[in-house]
């Protein structure tokens, strides 16, 4: 009996030693990404397992089973935290690179809009004094004034889109060194025998890459009998499939950039990824696309329609009047001497019927075309703003639930530490009480 | 519930964020005033602050327009007003030396005032503007009106109508006349130049018999009313113009007040409600860091000891 008291003993020494093991582990990886915290499994020591099967004894247990460590872990709260973060980080990416194209279109006095008002304004003070030098001058300083605005939006705009396109080159090569790392782990964890702490080791370091994977592209996953994990994006291409993983990059393809998974085999490209950043990018580059396109719309017609009205004209030598713009790519003021503002009709030299022509344009509303441009983006990002309010609460009361389930709490590990604590020190204690009983009976001469 | 410690931190973390970036902005608010940071805070308000932006400058120019307008209207006006009274003279001595009681030494003297007269009158007729144009030669704007030739006689030197000046929505002023309408005639009216100039050569000449004097001295007299009612009519229309220059200002002047409270209402900033609220933001940022750091000095790990 004291043999097996002994035995008793030393069983709980390992089982105390290994749970504190464990909760050091945790308050060490507390706030380590991907780590789910760890529980050691210990069950009752199965009666009569150290006896032989013909005799049993019924007086007691022997000691405790150390059958593993478990990864406390819920994979329907992963899942839902992974879809949360896809979202925030989609709307996040959005936002951040809609704010260039915003800031790309100026507002207030420097607006294009007041730009073009300014314009029919200086025309209108040309045509109320049509043979005075001074408001001539200021009309060109317009018409100067205007195509500089025209040309630091639009250089801005292809800021912008360069930006946003290095970005999603950069997330494509980031997804597809996380799909070759987990293709790597789908390999050790085949090999990894399950409810050891490797095996935990491994999920650890999966769920780690797949969160990060999850913030770039949307993604199913799937757990396969051996282990390993199969990823497939939300088009349904095959990503991560045992040991092999797809190459993700970004091309140039009709109607903006399209991602192209395993660009040397199935050429699968699509410009929908669902969410995650890279779909906020994809976003934010068609936004940016579709405002370069508008401007350069409104530049075209600006230039066509002042130019076709002061050509209309006769200067003060009577000559006929040359294009106010050269454009629209790099839109330039091309006139300098005041004395060539054709504010006349021909053949006159003086007079303003052109310039009150010229003025009409107002009715034009190109101004009120660049405020409704202005509004779009604005309230595209306005409402980027607002998905990124909402699902970055979303994401952390799912990041909260998950963690509630898997992530550490200091203060729970600090009184597991003190009840592990005293099992030691209780099962130290049996030792000792064992080793006295041997000594009563060795006594016993 | 059970929470990790993780997410007690990122919690924190968020809440600090998030009224740290509160009070940023309303901090921009109340130094710029402006409630709009950038179209995206109201993307329709914001179009709308633009179109009344441009609305105040259209309005401002046209202000101007008006300005330059009633300038030339006003100069326009007093030059026919000093023309009118050389007339109303021209008629008082053609009157006086056409009575029976007025000897040729009277005559003669009548003829040198009569020329003094008729070069005030061109004078009158060269009238300038501000910047120096003629004001009454249409549609030139250099050189003078009206000229006298070799022979004596004094022709218009202008051509067509004078610009008209946009004083807004399309609309368009004439800010001065043609001279010949005033001082012309049209068809066979006399030149009021012609019927000074005419009087003044009868009454100079004393080979001329009385009978014919006489004549010459009724036709002139006959151009002088003439022209003085073409002046009074000119001056009409000089005055309604100016007064419907008078009234669009006072509208324009009016409509920036409003587009200037509206503006306002739309982009300024409520300063006390932001005041308020910012004061609010930094207590709850404070209240939240102290709060974080005695929250977060309670550990197990500090009784272990």
């Amino acid at each position: 009996m004291s043999v097996d008291l002994l035995g008793i003993g030393a069983s709980g020494l390992r089982a105390a030693r290994a749970a504190l093991e464990v909760a050091g582990d945790n308050v060490a990886n507390a706030s380590t990404p991907g780590y789910a915290r760890r529980a050691t499994v210990q069950a009752a020591g199965q009666a009569g397992a150290a006896m032989t099967p013909l005799s049993r004894s019924f007086s007691g247990g022997v000691g405790v089973d150390l059958s593993g460590v478990r990864r406390i872990s819920d994979d329907f709260r992963n899942a839902e935290a992974r879809s949360a973060t896809a979202d925030a980080e989609r709307f996040r990416a959005l936002q951040a690179w809609l704010e260039p194209v915003q800031a790309a279109l100026p507002t207030g006095d420097a607006s294009i809009g007041a730009g073009i008002g300014e314009l029919l304004d200086a025309g209108s003070a040309v045509a109320a004094d049509p043979t005075a030098l001074a408001p001539r001058t200021k009309f060109l300083a317009a018409a100067d004034s205007l195509a500089q605005r025209f040309r630091a939006a639009t250089d801005k705009l292809a800021e912008q889109q360069k930006g946003v396109t290095d970005a999603i080159g950069t997330a494509c090569a980031r997804v597809t060194s996380l799909a070759r790392s987990l293709a790597a782990l789908n390999d050790e964890a085949r090999r990894a025998s399950p409810g050891t702490a490797e095996a935990a080791t491994i999920a650890d370091r999966r769920d780690a890459l797949l969160d990060e994977l999850h913030g770039l592209v949307a993604i199913r996953t799937s757990l396969a009998p051996d282990g390993s994990t199969e990823i497939r994006c939300a088009s349904g291409t095959a990503l991560v499939s045992g040991g092999h993983s797809a190459i993700v990059v970004a091309r140039n393809g009709a109607g903006g950039v399209q991602i192209v998974s395993d660009p040397y085999g199935s050429h699968a490209a699509t410009q929908s990824v669902g969410s995650g950043t890279l779909a906020g990018l994809l976003d934010a580059a068609r936004n940016g696309a579709d405002a370069s396109d508008a401007l350069d719309q409104l530049a075209t017609a600006v230039a066509t329609a002042f130019n076709a009205a002061h050509q209309a004209g006769s200067d003060l030598d009577g000559d006929s009047g040359a294009p106010l713009f050269s454009g629209p790519a790099e839109l330039t003021a091309l006139i300098t001497d005041p004395r060539k503002v054709a504010a006349a009709a021909p053949p006159a030299s003086e007079g303003n019927d052109a310039m009150l022509a010229l003025i009409g344009l107002r009715d034009a509303n190109f101004a009120e075309r660049y405020d409704a441009q202005v509004t779009q983006v604005a309230t595209a990002l306005a409402t980027a703003q607002e998905s990124s309010t909402a699902a970055n609460s979303t994401r952390d009361a799912a990041i909260a639930a998950r963690d509630a389930i898997s992530g550490v709490n200091l203060d729970d590990e600090a009184s597991d530490i003190l009840r592990f604590q005293q099992a030691y020190q209780a099962a130290a204690r049996v030792l000792s009480t064992a080793r006295t009983m041997f000594d009563t009976l060795f006594d016993l001469r | 519930m059970r929470v990790a410690t993780s997410t007690g931190f990122d919690r924190t973390t968020g809440h600090l964020n998030r009224l740290q970036a509160e009070s940023d902005l309303l901090t921009a608010q109340i130094s710029t005033g402006k409630r709009l940071q950038s179209p995206a805070d109201g993307p329709a308000d914001s179009a709308r602050v633009s179109g009344l932006s441009r609305a105040r400058a259209e309005h401002a120019q046209t202000l101007r327009n008006i300005d330059t307008a009633t300038a030339r209207l006003s100069l326009g006006d007093a030059a026919i007003e000093a023309a009118s009274n050389l007339l109303d003279r021209a008629r008082e001595v053609a009157l006086s030396a056409a009575s029976d009681t007025a000897n040729a030494a009277d005559r003669s003297s009548a003829a040198a005032e009569l020329a003094q007269l008729s070069d005030g009158l061109l004078s009158n007729a060269n009238s300038r503007d501000a910047a120096g144009g003629p004001l009454f030669a249409g549609a030139h704007a250099k050189g003078v009106a009206y000229a006298r030739d070799a022979g004596g006689a004094v022709t218009w030197q202008g051509t067509g109508e004078p610009p008209v000046v946009p004083i807004g929505d399309g609309r368009a002023i004439a800010a001065a006349d043609p001279g010949p309408v005033i001082f012309d005639g049209t068809g066979n009216g006399l030149s009021v130049f012609a019927a000074i100039d005419d009087l003044r050569a009868a009454l100079a000449d004393p080979s001329l018999s009385a009978t014919t004097r006489r004549a010459v001295i009724d036709q002139s007299l006959s151009g002088l009313d003439q022209g003085l009612e073409r002046i009074a009519n000119a001056r009409a229309r000089f005055g309604a113009r100016l007064a419907a220059l008078d009234i669009e200002r006072n509208r324009l002047s009016a409509a920036d007040v409003e587009l200037t409270a509206t503006r306002g209402k739309l982009e300024d900033t409520d300063i006390s409600a932001a005041t308020v609220s910012l004061s609010r933001a930094q207590l709850l940022l404070q209240a939240t860091r102290d709060t974080f750091a005695k929250v977060r000095s309670l550990s197990l790990f500090d009784s272990l000891r």
